[in-house]
């Protein structure tokens, strides 16, 4: 050690900190306080250290940009820009598109227009193949006695077909149990799978007791290129017919046929709608 | 011509990318998060392009938001405490390493060390070359704490690599690789 370093003072840390985050160039040190700089001034061995330290801090200053840049990175940025005005071109309301470049706007125009033109053309054609439809290829409307034939032709084979559900679980068309039926107990209803009376969708219901005359309640659910509903006043079940050990009742109901048939003669059935009818 | 007022920043992209993209791998250390940081920068420039009224800022400009997107991505982590970077602030500062010591390699591997909030203030002294004043504005924070927390980190720099520099260096043999008991 000299003889200078045992007389001279020790260097301060807080100023050689306050020097150290200045920079060698620009007026860093300018703005420093006032007893900082009049220390590093009166004692050479800060500027010495900080010589030291500028060449150290432009050695680390190169090294910082010593990074290769991926190859085709611009090209990446490129694509990720040209996606970005693209997606803005397109996402923005017409009214904002004017403010674009021209070719921008000319895109977005065209796929405004053809998207325009594609949904027209398609509700037309709708339309089209509706009324076409309608016109040749539709029945007339079903009498109601034709309905209640081939339904009682269908309760006789499909009876006891079908998996008896109870009304817990809930019917995937409910509900459509008539309001102006005698639903003395829970209704249960059958499965019937995928079967059809005159191109319509049948729902079943049973609706009598154990003990009571076996009554069920039918449904009819159009289905595309089935007949229309006839278009009649909404009849009240009272004027079944009878044929083979049961009497059934057509009628319309909103937009479907309903029928009830009953085990048993006319009497039977109107004993089956003797209680006043309550609503479900 | 375009009636929207702003910047090309394609054009800005072809001239800054490499000055932004080594900026970015400073910052995260990682080739694939510093293109992601590279092109989240110029996303972010071109949806605020109108905010660049002097072109010749652009550089400043897009450093700005890179720095800012650096921030946004690490704000989960809670900045490193005065006292983190092991650094007595009372004490003298260490030796200088020699300036022949500074190799990139090392570099990244002591900065990755320092932690995120010492690496952005290291970029913005050394790579971006702004003052302890600047550093303070766009950080908004006081200029004594700038300059207290760039004279640590420039401290906890210098002794990370200082004592990279001393440590032996590790030589892999082939030999090595061979034997069940090789050591690093």
């Amino acid at each position: 050690m000299s003889r200078r370093d045992e007389c001279d003072p020790p260097l301060e840390a807080r100023v050689l900190r306050a020097l150290d985050a200045c920079r060698p160039t620009g007026n860093d040190r300018a703005q420093l306080p006032t007893d900082v700089t009049d220390a590093a001034a009166a004692d050479p061995r800060y500027d010495a250290w900080l010589k030291q330290s500028a060449q150290f801090d432009a050695a680390v200053a190169a090294t910082f940009r010593q990074v290769p840049v991926p190859a085709g990175l611009e090209a990446r940025l490129a694509l990720t820009l040209a996606a970005e005005e693209l997606a803005e071109s397109t996402d923005a309301p017409l009214t904002l598109l004017v403010a674009r470049q021209a070719g921008t706007r000319t895109v977005s125009r065209r796929v405004w227009i053809a998207a325009a033109g594609v949904a027209l053309a398609g509700t037309l054609s709708g339309r089209l193949w509706s009324w076409v439809f309608d016109r040749f290829f539709q029945s007339p409307p079903l009498a109601l006695e034709q309905v209640r034939d081939q339904l009682l032709d269908f309760h006789k084979l499909t009876a006891l077909d079908g998996v008896l559900i109870p009304s817990t679980e809930k019917h995937p068309h409910a509900p459509l149990i008539s309001a102006a039926l005698v639903p003395q107990i829970d209704p249960q209803w059958r499965a019937l799978g995928e079967r059809t009376i005159l191109g319509y969708d049948v729902d079943a219901y049973e609706l009598a007791p154990a003990d009571a005359p076996r009554a069920t309640y039918y449904k009819l659910r159009a289905r595309r290129g089935a007949a229309p509903i006839a278009v009649a006043e909404i009849s009240p079940p009272r004027h079944p017919g009878t044929t083979g050990g049961y009497t059934c009742a057509v009628w319309i109901e909103h937009d479907h046929y309903v029928a009830l048939v009953v085990e048993g003669d006319e009497a039977r059935y109107e004993k089956f709608l003797q209680p006043p009818p309550v609503v479900v | 011509v375009s009636l929207v007022p702003g910047i090309d920043v394609a054009a800005l992209a072809a001239e800054h990318h490499g000055s932004i993209y080594r900026a970015a791998y400073r910052l995260c250390g990682s080739v694939v998060e510093a293109e992601d940081l590279t092109q989240q920068t110029f996303l972010t420039a071109h949806r605020r392009r109108d905010q660049l009224r002097d072109p010749e800022a652009a550089r400043a400009w897009l450093g700005a938001i890179l720095r800012s997107c650096f921030l946004k991505s690490i704000r989960r982590r809670r900045p490193a405490a005065a006292g983190d970077l092991g650094v007595d602030f009372e004490a003298l500062p260490g030796p200088i390493p020699e300036p022949s010591t500074v190799d990139a390699e090392r570099l990244q591997r002591a900065l990755h060390e320092l932690g995120p909030d010492a690496r952005l203030i290291l970029t913005m002294f050394y790579f971006d070359e702004l003052s302890y004043r600047e550093i303070a504005d766009e950080l908004e924070l006081p200029p004594g704490t700038v300059m207290s927390r760039l004279s640590r980190a420039k401290e906890q720099l210098r002794r990370r690599l200082r004592d990279s520099t001393e440590a032996v260096p590790v030589v892999l043999r082939f030999e090595d690789l061979r034997t069940p008991r090789a050591r690093v």
